[in-house]
């Protein structure tokens, strides 16, 4: 693998006397020659981006993995069955129960409807796929797409040198690849190739001027707004750059054309797409590109009036008054919008990636997500490696040779480097910029390098990797004599560059096959002996779901498992990943940290008929539900505020030993975690009860049960399933004013919210 | 190229558990009556043997019998219950030639009839015997007829810890148009012996109350005595590519021995099943092709592949086999022991521009005698690398799931 990369590194462009002797025997001209190299270099790319992102499919199996896929497999599994106006129309009252929701009407279809495309393509032609194969391998096979995306966009910023290197970067950078591995199906897999398609056809739209280029790039916006939410960004980035651009200076028709063209028929086609449909015209994180819209208008309006007055002076009061009056009834109207609630207010989750902080304090929903909070520094280094180096040189090329394109560039590398910082998930926003930039820096590097280590060769009649012929290249390259050791300086410097980049190789195919490659849903661990243990308890769980419980039963669980269990375990959930209704989390949030009678009560209320946690302690299994539960106990406290965080520590501490809060032993989420677990003994040496995952013996053995039983367990202890006993008809008085609260209680709390 | 493939839904029901006890009742049922239009009224001593040991009730019957008519009969019948009737896997006769030494059994025609007076619905089968009696001769037949389904769960419902028991419910006299002049019964139930073999089992009672993990993984002899951890599948040698595998992906619990005679796969499900507990799985494996297709003497080349379910010791509800010929194929025919529907379907796979023939074989009630080699004969040209593939058998403690069950087509390459 790693020699396959570093077929593709730059090198191959730079003289190589095998391969010149070779070609050179084929008798074909320069240009020729450079064409050959060039397209069996992008073909290596794309074969590589694909297969790099097959460690998982080798290492475990076909199967989609972690969270979200499983429910975007559940819907195109739905789509191709029933067709595309069921699905459409599709009412699940599988999840979100009792409310149930609306499928057709809630997600971004792109993802699915391009697999559905490919899976109907590929039948039609007679290759007897499974659905599952053809999700399984969407995220890579977009993957490959990207990089030829890359390969022309770096080809349109710079020359077609950075072209090939961006594309082999983009092609195996750990960022990218940790949302697109086989199996990772989720609406980022197409998104990205979407996003850069999308910037490309723009750029280009705007280098040439052509309506062609700018209808291409709306097309593409379409396809990014039916794919993923992130189209907010190039809603708001396309915009910024249009701005700074009439700022600078540099407003021209090619500009008006382009972006007019692309947003008015932007904004027509994403209204298309039913989630999004008037919020495209009507919030608050729309409006910039519609203000900078109507500033065009005003921008042409000016120019006319300028070249129809044809004086200075007349034209500065003119200026003035319009420019005044312009910006004012901007602000009235957008001011009227906003009080008359006709432009709804920005979203939590826009709010908080301008202010960082701001979902801890207010939205702890978003704030618990792990793929939320700030990127550390380390996330840096392990997705980026050497292109967070080469990102700042990029950077320095691309302000030396300022040009229309160039700005985006810097732009969209600048603004997704601040939100890579504000969200770990939003690295891979950053990751074609980063990549496109780097690649500059590289390609522009090495051609400076080589054409002083070539300067006092004879020149090589055969020059590979020369194809771009730029007229600054060729005055750089005249001999300079004044510098001694120039020469081996410079072969010193390229091999560096070439250590450099397959160190980048060797980390990128490291991360992938560590790091990314894990499904998630079946969990490998290393034997005594050396040999791989699977733990395979999610599926077992689901399975058993599936088959021996009532077909309408109803599962509770913390909102994480909500897709894998509807997906898999083919039964009916109170709250999914779809995080819609704060409400209804926060309830399920309070029954987990009640005491067992009063989420007895909340859950029959629910009609809840099993309950699932997750649960490590004898695995060591650390991302389970009782390191999730101050997450729960803050959810459920922010909606109900008879839930209250401090009840569950001691003196700020998190703890489940002895030592821990009376109300946290008493809990629903700690009994049902470890029920009955005071009698195993899981680590030689250490008393029973012996918590693994948190290395601390449990503080409550002796856990008994009223209102529920352990219905099953897996192999592990990972997943644990409990029944809840139906009702003594004729409770006690006690019982039902209880419950009278409890509604009460819901009622006011749904208001408000 | 081309494939054979095998899609069997079955239903592997109930095994027999330890500590059997026969709650039998023997109802003074009437002998059987005779009607009255009947050419033959023979038949005399009669020796019953049940066979309790399994999950599966072979019963064994030894007539003599005898015309006392005028007319030579060249049938005798044999009736059921309809009850009974339904749960019947197999039925066969031999009737026994020859004296002591020289003694062989030939097999004789077994078909249902139907008879124009049948009292409560009594079901029948014609025996045909080799040749007609005459009036006063006597002839020795020997049945044997397999049920399925007998067993019922004794009580219904058990809890983690208790042990299996069932119930087996039968007349103790054997239900016949004719007079019957003598009969023994002998029931047979298990012995200490076999005990291991049956406990992979249960006769299905349900589970009731809670699955404890703790009991279950510490007491593992005394917990979940009535439950139920692996399954053996006897595969033919020399298999290659094994899956096994659910709706939800791979399953990593299974082991494969190979030797030269033969290929066992020992299977488990994900959770060990408790009684009401359901699993379904696919198993599939590639075979060589050389091992399974012949050419006959007429040109025409043939498969010979073993009927009925590789799994150990299982009843299969209802068994669909289909063999899957290559594109081009024409006229297949299929020639099976015993009776089976037939069909032809079409199939497409990769690449595929016609489809391929499909025949399909059913058989309802399939146990361990059904495992007989039977031949597709094709007259079109089957391709030399044809790869077997795949057997998909689903499990369920629950008898009549058959009609939702959806089989997954299993592609072959």
């Amino acid at each position: 693998m790693v020699s396959a990369k570093m077929d593709k590194s730059p090198a191959d462009l730079l003289a190589s006397p095998g391969l010149a002797s070779l070609l050179k025997s084929l008798k074909l001209k320069t240009k020729q020659q450079e064409l050959l190299i060039r397209v069996s270099i992008l073909c290596l790319v794309y074969v590589l981006a694909f297969i790099t992102r097959l460690f998982s499919v080798l290492r475990y199996e076909s199967m989609i993995h972690e969270f979200d896929p499983y429910f975007n497999y559940r819907v195109t599994q739905y789509l191709t069955q029933k067709g595309f106006y069921e699905f459409w129309n599709w009412f699940d009252s599988e999840s979100w129960y009792p409310l149930g929701r609306i499928i057709g009407g809630t997600l971004y279809p792109g993802l699915m409807v391009t697999a559905a495309l490919i899976y109907w393509i590929l039948r039609f032609l007679r290759f007897a796929v499974h659905i599952r194969e053809v999700c399984v391998l969407t995220a890579p096979f977009f993957a490959s797409n990207t990089t030829l995306v890359a390969y022309f966009f770096g080809k349109e910023l710079w020359d077609s040198g950075a072209g090939l290197v961006a594309a082999a970067l983009i092609a195996i950078c750990p960022g990218y690849i940790s949302r697109s591995v086989a199996g990772s199906y989720d609406n980022e897999g197409v998104a990205i190739f979407a996003l850069l398609l999308t910037f490309y056809l723009f750029v280009k739209a705007v280098n040439t001027g052509s309506l062609a280029w700018a209808l291409a790039s709306a097309f593409g916006y379409f396809y990014m707004v039916s794919a993923w939410g992130g189209y907010v960004f190039i809603i708001n980035l396309i915009p910024l750059y249009v701005l700074v651009l009439l700022i600078t200076g540099r407003y021209s028709m090619r500009l008006y054309v382009a972006y007019n063209s692309m947003y008015v028929l932007g904004m027509l086609l994403a209204m298309q797409i039913r989630f999004v449909g008037f919020q495209h015209v009507q919030s608050g994180e729309h409006m910039a590109a519609m203000g900078v819209f109507f500033l065009m208008q005003v921008f042409y309006f000016l120019d006319w009036v300028k070249y129809l007055l044809n004086d200075p002076k007349k034209f500065h009061t003119f200026l003035r008054i319009t420019v005044t009056s312009a910006v004012g009834l901007g602000v009235i109207a957008l001011g009227v919008g906003t009080a008359s609630g006709y432009i709804s207010p920005w979203t939590g989750r826009f709010y908080s990636l301008l202010d960082p902080t701001y979902a801890k304090d207010h939205i702890p929903i978003i704030a618990s997500v792990s793929e939320h909070q700030p990127t550390a520094w380390s996330s840096f280094m392990f997705d980026f490696h050497i292109l967070l180096l080469l990102f700042p040189a990029g950077l320095y090329f691309c302000f030396k040779r300022l040009s229309d394109a160039t700005i985006f560039i810097v732009m969209y590398g600048l603004t997704s480097m601040y939100f890579a910082g504000v969200m770990v998930r939003l690295i891979l926003v950053a990751t074609p910029a980063v990549c496109l930039i780097s690649a500059i820096a590289v390609s522009a590097t090495i051609k400076n390098l080589t054409q002083l280590v070539r300067a006092k060769s004879k020149p090589s009649p055969v020059g590979p990797g020369k194809g771009t012929s730029s007229t600054k290249a060729s005055s750089k390259g005249s001999p300079d004599q004044s510098m001694p050791f120039q020469k081996n300086g410079a072969i010193a410097l390229l091999l560096g560059v070439f250590y450099l980049l397959t160190r980048y190789a060797v980390h990128c195919t490291w991360v992938t096959s560590e790091a990314y490659s894990s499904p998630s849903i079946v969990l490998a661990a290393r034997g005594a002996h050396g040999n791989r243990v699977i733990f395979d308890d999610y599926r077992e769980a689901y399975f058993w779901l599936r088959q021996n419980t009532p077909p309408d039963a109803k599962v509770m669980s913390w909102w994480d498992y909500g897709y894998q269990i509807t997906a898999m375990g083919n039964r009916t959930v109170i709250v999914d990943n779809n995080t819609w209704n704060n409400t209804h989390i926060a309830t399920v949030g309070r029954a987990m940290s009640s005491y067992e009678d009063e989420a007895y009560e909340i859950m029959r209320s629910l009609d809840v008929d099993y309950v699932l946690v997750v649960f490590g302690g004898v695995t060591g299994y650390s991302s389970d539900d009782i390191n999730k539960f101050l997450w729960m106990v803050r959810i459920g406290g922010g909606v109900f505020p008879v839930i209250k965080e401090p009840d569950y520590l001691v003196n700020g501490e998190y703890r489940v030993d002895k030592g821990a809060a009376p109300k946290m032993l008493n809990c629903l989420m700690y009994k049902l975690s470890y029920y009955r677990f005071g009698e195993l003994t899981t680590e030689y040496g250490k008393p029973p009860g012996y918590d693994r995952a948190r290395g601390v013996e449990i503080g409550n053995k002796d856990i008994k049960l009223e209102h529920l039983e352990e219905a099953f367990t897996t192999s592990n202890w990972i997943i644990r399933i409990y029944k809840v006993k139906p009702q003594i008809i004729g409770g006690d008085q006690l019982t039902l004013s209880l419950a009278l609260r409890d509604y009460t209680c819901y009622g006011s709390a749904e208001f408000m919210a | 190229m081309a494939a054979i493939n095998f899609i069997s839904l079955g239903i592997i029901a109930l095994v027999a558990h330890r500590n059997f006890v026969v709650v039998a009742s023997w109802p003074p049922d009437p002998p059987g009556r005779a009607p009255k239009k009947c050419n033959l009224t023979p038949l005399q001593l009669n020796s019953v043997q049940i066979d309790l040991t399994s999950h599966i009730v072979r019963v064994c019957l030894t007539l003599k019998v005898e015309n006392i008519e005028d007319d030579p009969a060249s049938t005798v019948l044999l009736a059921f219950p309809p009850a009974q009737f339904d749960r019947l896997a197999l039925v066969k006769a031999v009737v026994t030639v020859g004296k002591k030494r020289k003694k062989s059994y030939v097999p004789l025609e077994v078909n249902p009839t139907e008879q124009p007076s049948s009292p409560n619905g009594t079901k029948y089968y014609a025996i045909s015997l080799l040749k007609p009696l005459l009036k006063g001769e006597t002839t020795t037949l020997e049945l044997v007829y397999i049920l399925t389904h007998s067993l019922e769960p004794f009580p219904v419902e058990i809890s983690q810890a208790d042990s299996q028991l069932v119930y087996y419910h039968d007349s103790a006299i054997i239900l016949s148009p004719y007079h019957i002049k003598q009969q023994a019964t002998v029931v047979k139930t298990p012995s200490n012996k076999v005990t291991e073999h049956y406990k992979l089992a249960h006769a299905g009672a349900k589970h009731k109350g809670v699955f404890s993990r703790v009991e279950y993984q510490s007491r593992p002899a005394a917990s979940g005595v009535s439950s139920f951890k692996h399954l053996l599948a006897e595969l033919p040698p020399r298999v290659h590519s094994v899956y096994y595998r659910d709706d939800i992906g791979n399953i990593s619990s299974s082991r494969l021995r190979t030797s030269s005679k033969k290929s066992e796969l020992l299977i488990e499900p994900r959770y060990p099943l408790f009684g009401g507990w359901k699993a379904t799985f696919v198993i599939g494996y590639g075979v060589p092709l050389q091992d399974f297709l012949f050419k006959s003497a007429a040109g025409a080349r043939y498969l010979n592949y073993s009927f009925g379910c590789p799994l150990v010791d299982t009843v299969v509800d209802k068994l669909t086999i289909k063999v899957v010929l290559p594109e081009g194929s024409q006229n297949p025919s299929v020639e099976v022991p015993f009776a089976v529907e037939q069909s032809l379907e079409t199939k497409y796979s990769y690449l595929d521009v016609i489809g391929r023939t499909v025949v399909v074989l059913e058989k309802k009630n399939v146990v361990l005698e059904h495992n007989v080699p039977f031949q597709c004969i094709d007259f079109g040209l089957f391709s030399a690398s044809v790869y077997l593939l795949s057997e998909a058998a689903r499990i369920s403690r629950q008898p009549n799931i058959d009609d939702n069950l959806k089989s997954r087509d299993s592609d072959d390459f």
